[in-house]
């Protein structure tokens, strides 16, 4: 059978393939020999391969155990201040009145006075240690009721900051999402009467005057 | 210098030597012609492994009689690279075209519009090439690049001769109507 010149077509080919890819100078070391088989066995292949798919697989797990760890990372990063602030809010709303160790005298004695514990825990918070609190609180000993109306005006203080911290956090978390994921044109990102952020779907009649 | 036969005496001994030595010789033919079918160097690299390692194993079983040990590990290769397409849904075939055959003109004809030396034909080609279906574009390369007979295209891509000599016919055809619309 006659093979034709066709030389433009063979010029292109060969411009085409000219820059073809080498086969790595170690490829034959990529083909691992096979341990010895045991007697009795039979003889498996006198090479086996390292295949690449195990490094693409390992790559994989790494990835999806970051992403995993991420996801916890961030999920406890959310969770913290809505546990720890019920907590505060709970101790001082309803001090246990206790008896100190050592008699201290008092403007009016039957006002109950704030545990040790409250101001243990109000302690534990950074922004009480920035408010420069007495010392005497930091030991949980008030000598006058004035000292435990302070106690109790910081650590409303404290809480407040928290849940507002809280809240912006919040918001800036719902802000970012709102924007970085595609919404329905009706969508609207507003804040509501307690500051929050929340994504509300109005009429495309209000959608389109805003 | 050894020659094929004593490289498959080493093979079929199972010495490491005649591993090498198959890899040595035939390791970059067949990488090349993998390459020119899959886009992945890393795919390719690891279908040259898979063929290796299948001739190898199947080495018994060559007969130097019907094939060159080249020619032989190419069909591995093809076999190979068209199920890897076709898993990943990426091998083209070639749909027939009436059009194409009711091209009226001759073989000589066709010869001397594909050998006119035009750069610009010639440029034009190179994109054309990219626009085949796989099994026409490995085709090509193997008689028009590889410089392979129809019968050892014919071993590879299991398919008789007489079938891709016309297959080749209707390519020229086509890429010489695809040339004259410009």
């Amino acid at each position: 059978m006659k093979t034709p010149k066709d030389t433009d077509l063979r010029e292109a080919l060969r411009r085409k393939y000219s820059h073809e890819p080498q086969l790595p100078a170690d490829f034959i070391k990529s083909l691992t020999p096979n341990p010895s088989p045991r007697r009795g066995e039979p003889s498996p292949l006198p090479l086996r391969r390292s295949s690449l798919l195990w490094r693409g697989i390992g790559g994989g797990c790494v990835a999806i155990a970051a992403s995993v760890l991420l996801l916890i990372m961030l999920n406890i990063g959310k969770q913290k201040p809505k546990q720890q602030t019920p907590v505060i809010a709970e101790v001082v709303t309803e001090p246990q009145p206790i008896i100190p160790d050592e008699p201290v005298e008092h403007a009016n004695p039957t006002k109950p006075i704030i545990p040790v514990k409250v101001a243990k825990a109000a302690a534990t918070k950074k922004q009480l240690a920035e408010a420069e609190l007495p010392d005497t609180l930091g030991q949980g000993i008030f000598e006058s009721e004035e000292n435990v109306r302070l106690a109790v005006q910081m650590l409303s203080e404290c809480e407040a900051t928290i849940r507002h911290e809280e809240q912006q956090v919040n918001n800036r978390i719902i802000e970012a999402t709102f924007n970085a994921l595609p919404q329905a044109e009706n969508a609207l990102l507003v804040t509501n009467e307690n500051g929050d952020f929340e994504v509300i779907e109005v009429s495309e009649q209000t959608a389109i005057e805003i | 210098m050894k020659t094929d036969e004593q490289i498959v005496e080493a093979v079929k001994s199972g010495r490491r030597e005649g591993h090498d030595l198959m890899v040595g010789r035939y390791g970059q033919e067949v990488f090349a012609m993998i390459a020119r079918q899959v886009p992945s160097v890393m795919d390719a690299e690891e279908l040259t492994q898979d063929t290796f390692l299948k001739a190898f194993a199947a080495i018994d079983r060559y007969d130097p009689q019907r094939a060159s040990l080249s020619t032989w590990l190419c069909h591995i290769a093809y076999r190979l690279t068209l199920d890897f397409l076709k898993r990943r849904r990426a091998f083209t075939v070639s749909i027939e075209d009436t059009e194409v055959w009711q091209t009226d003109i001759t073989d000589e004809q066709l010869e001397a519009e594909l050998s006119t030396g035009n750069e610009e034909r010639i440029q034009r080609l190179e994109l054309l090439i990219d626009d085949l279906p796989s099994d026409e574009r490995l085709l090509l390369t193997l008689h028009y690049f590889e410089n392979r007979t129809l019968d050892e295209c014919s071993y590879i891509m299991d398919a008789t001769p007489h079938a891709l000599a016309n297959r080749l016919y209707r390519i020229r055809k086509k890429l010489y109507k695809q040339l004259k619309q410009l």
